[in-house]
């Protein structure tokens, strides 16, 4: 079982505000999958080699770096979808 | 179904207009039951109908897919348009443009009804895991669409669409089409942009077409397809015949393998039957069968649920109630009693009402298997393990062209049977995910129905192919399809 501190520690990292009951519930269900994959540990031989993370044969796939601006429109529905705003900057917390 | 559409709009014996309308009253009807649809356009398709019917008049040629109504999976992004993936961290959410499939959907006039409820972000395999509503299997009302595109699946299911985009990262696209009697294309990653796709696993993620019949499959799947600069993952291949095109060739000489891994004892023996009579019709349309084996199969689901949860953690940190959704900061809210007094609370409390279980669970996985002291042992070792299993498929292609499945161990399960242990919802995936974990693509068809409670229950069988071989899935299905 994974310790009840790990699990919280693992929220502050995710940044995911967990409730008391969420925490064990999710120290449990965390816990059950992670065993779940016990078979992969034992798995030693395909541990070894080249790994594959979806790419391909891309490297170094990147646009070239201009700047670019938003039409009107495209700014009018971002600056929308702002959860707090003034004079059309984003407004968020102070850090402490 | 789309070429006879075409047909009758271009001979004007019926109008884009009429068709519109025609779905729109389907859905007024259905959707109590169904409950497949989040958002509706109802003006903004007749307003495109119009349209096509004007350019019909004036003589001009219309594409294929012109005035024929579909409906998109939430998490592509329409421009202006509310695209909540599901979730109500997005309940409010606009997108500022639009996906580059829809961009090209558009161009070919095809018509937009609306977005389709879906398993929150994308994780789930039942569509029970949305944040707003139940969407219920066309077929039996007890049961699941499927998931996480089943609001796709059960519209064209339920005839309140005539097509669907649904995404796919570890069989949403094929599961849902598999119990609601679809045909359902997970594409070559690469194939198809997910530039405006609301990311779950950039690794695996495809969108692809749902569809009652092979041939609309590819008629919607070659009008997304091609590379894309707004993502660089799209592959750069030369432009060959639509794949509509491509289904009538001669398939005699394809070889399809049998995997034994996808065949296991445990498998529901109505499932079996119904995938070895498919075999048998497969071998009486002249294709090979042959025994094959991919090895390291049984390793697929704890690869996938180490690396998908790894990239969600990644790409789900963006929902931070800072630039957009559901914010403790939202100052037009006030059912939010205590407001976030520094940024870190912004952060913690946004996420905590914001995000469902399920998203919770897997952000926390990910986030604990790339931590530091564990980042080798799972993380590390998940893509090593992802490597062979790729090599297995590579190995095998070398001797068949095709492989063979059923594309889920049963029929679709009951509302409310496994959505109370999240390991039993994992395992509904068992043969589709390798078809993401490998980047080859795989299709869902259906093969034939099982009785039970009285109700005819879809079953569906899987065909994988090598990489950027989409034609030969759909020329073997369509033949399949034409035989019945």
């Amino acid at each position: 079982m994974i310790p009840e501190e790990t699990v919280r520690h693992i929220a502050l990292l995710a940044r995911l505000g967990l409730e008391k009951e969420e925490v064990k519930k999710m120290q449990k269900d965390l816990s059950a999958i992670l065993d779940s994959f016990q078979e992969l540990e034992k798995y030693r031989e395909a541990g070894e080699g080249a790994s594959f993370s979806g790419a391909g044969a891309l490297t170094n796939a990147a646009r070239a770096d201009r700047s670019q601006t938003a039409d009107e429109n495209t700014r009018a529905v971002i600056t929308k979808n702002f959860p707090a705003s003034q004079d059309n900057f984003l407004k968020v917390r102070s850090v402490f | 179904m789309i070429r006879e559409l075409h047909t009758r709009l271009v001979e004007r014996t019926l109008s884009a207009r009429s068709l519109a309308e025609k779905y729109l009253a389907a859905i007024a009807q259905k959707e109590k039951k169904i409950g497949a649809y989040l958002t509706l356009f109802e003006k903004e398709v007749l307003e495109e109908a119009d349209r096509v019917d004007e350019q019909i008049g004036r003589g001009e040629k219309i594409d294929l897919l012109a005035g024929i109504p579909g409906a998109i999976k939430d998490n592509i992004c329409i421009e202006g348009q509310r695209t909540t993936a599901g979730s109500k961290m997005l309940d409010n959410y606009l997108a500022p443009s639009d996906a580059t499939v829809i961009k090209r959907l558009r161009k070919c006039g095809g018509l937009i009804l609306g977005k389709t409820n879906m398993d929150e972000f994308a994780m789930g395999s039942s569509t029970e895991n949305s944040a707003y509503q139940r969407t219920t299997n066309p077929y039996d009302e007890e049961r699941v669409p499927g998931g996480s595109s089943g609001g796709s699946a059960a519209a064209v299911a339920a005839e309140e669409a005539v097509w669907a985009l649904g995404s796919d990262t570890g069989g949403s696209i094929r599961q849902p089409a598999s119990f609601c009697g679809l045909v359902g294309l997970k594409p070559t990653y690469g194939r198809v942009s997910r530039s405006g796709l609301i990311a779950m696993a950039s690794g695996l993620d495809q969108i692809g077409p749902m569809t009652k019949t092979v041939e609309d499959a590819a008629i919607v799947f070659s009008r997304t397809t091609g590379f894309d600069p707004l993502d660089a993952t799209t592959a750069q291949l030369p432009e060959g015949k639509p794949f509509e095109e491509l289904l009538d060739e001669k398939r005699e000489g394809l070889t399809i393998g049998v995997p034994a891994e996808y065949w296991p004892e445990s498998l529901d023996s109505r499932v079996r039957q119904n995938a070895e009579r498919a075999l048998e019709r497969f071998q009486a349309l002249g294709m090979k069968i042959e025994s094959v084996s991919l090895p390291h199969t049984s390793l697929a689901l704890p690869v996938y649920y180490i690396l998908v949860p790894s990239e969600i953690s990644s790409n789900l940190a963006r929902f931070d109630g800072i630039r957009y959704g559901f914010s403790a900061n939202d100052q037009k809210k006030t059912t939010l009693t205590r407001s976030a007094s520094a940024l870190l609370e912004t952060y913690l409390d946004s996420r905590r009402h914001g995000l469902g279980a399920e998203v919770k669970r897997r952000i926390m996985l990910g986030t604990y298997a790339l931590s530091a002291g564990y980042y080798d042992a799972y993380y590390k070792k998940a893509t090593q393990v992802r490597a062979r299993m790729r090599e297995d498929f590579e190995k095998v292609f070398q001797k068949v062209d095709l492989l063979f499945s059923p594309t889920t161990p049963t029929p679709a399960f009951r509302l409310g049977e496994k959505n109370q242990n999240p390991l039993e919802m994992y395992l509904s995936d068992i043969f589709t995910v390798p078809a993401n974990l490998a980047g080859i693509p795989a299709l869902s068809f259906p093969i034939g129905s099982v009785d039970e409670g009285g109700k005819n229950l879809p079953i569906g069988g899987q065909l994988m192919g090598k990489w950027f071989d989409e034609e030969a899935l759909l020329s073997a299905a369509a033949a399949f399809e034409k035989n019945q």
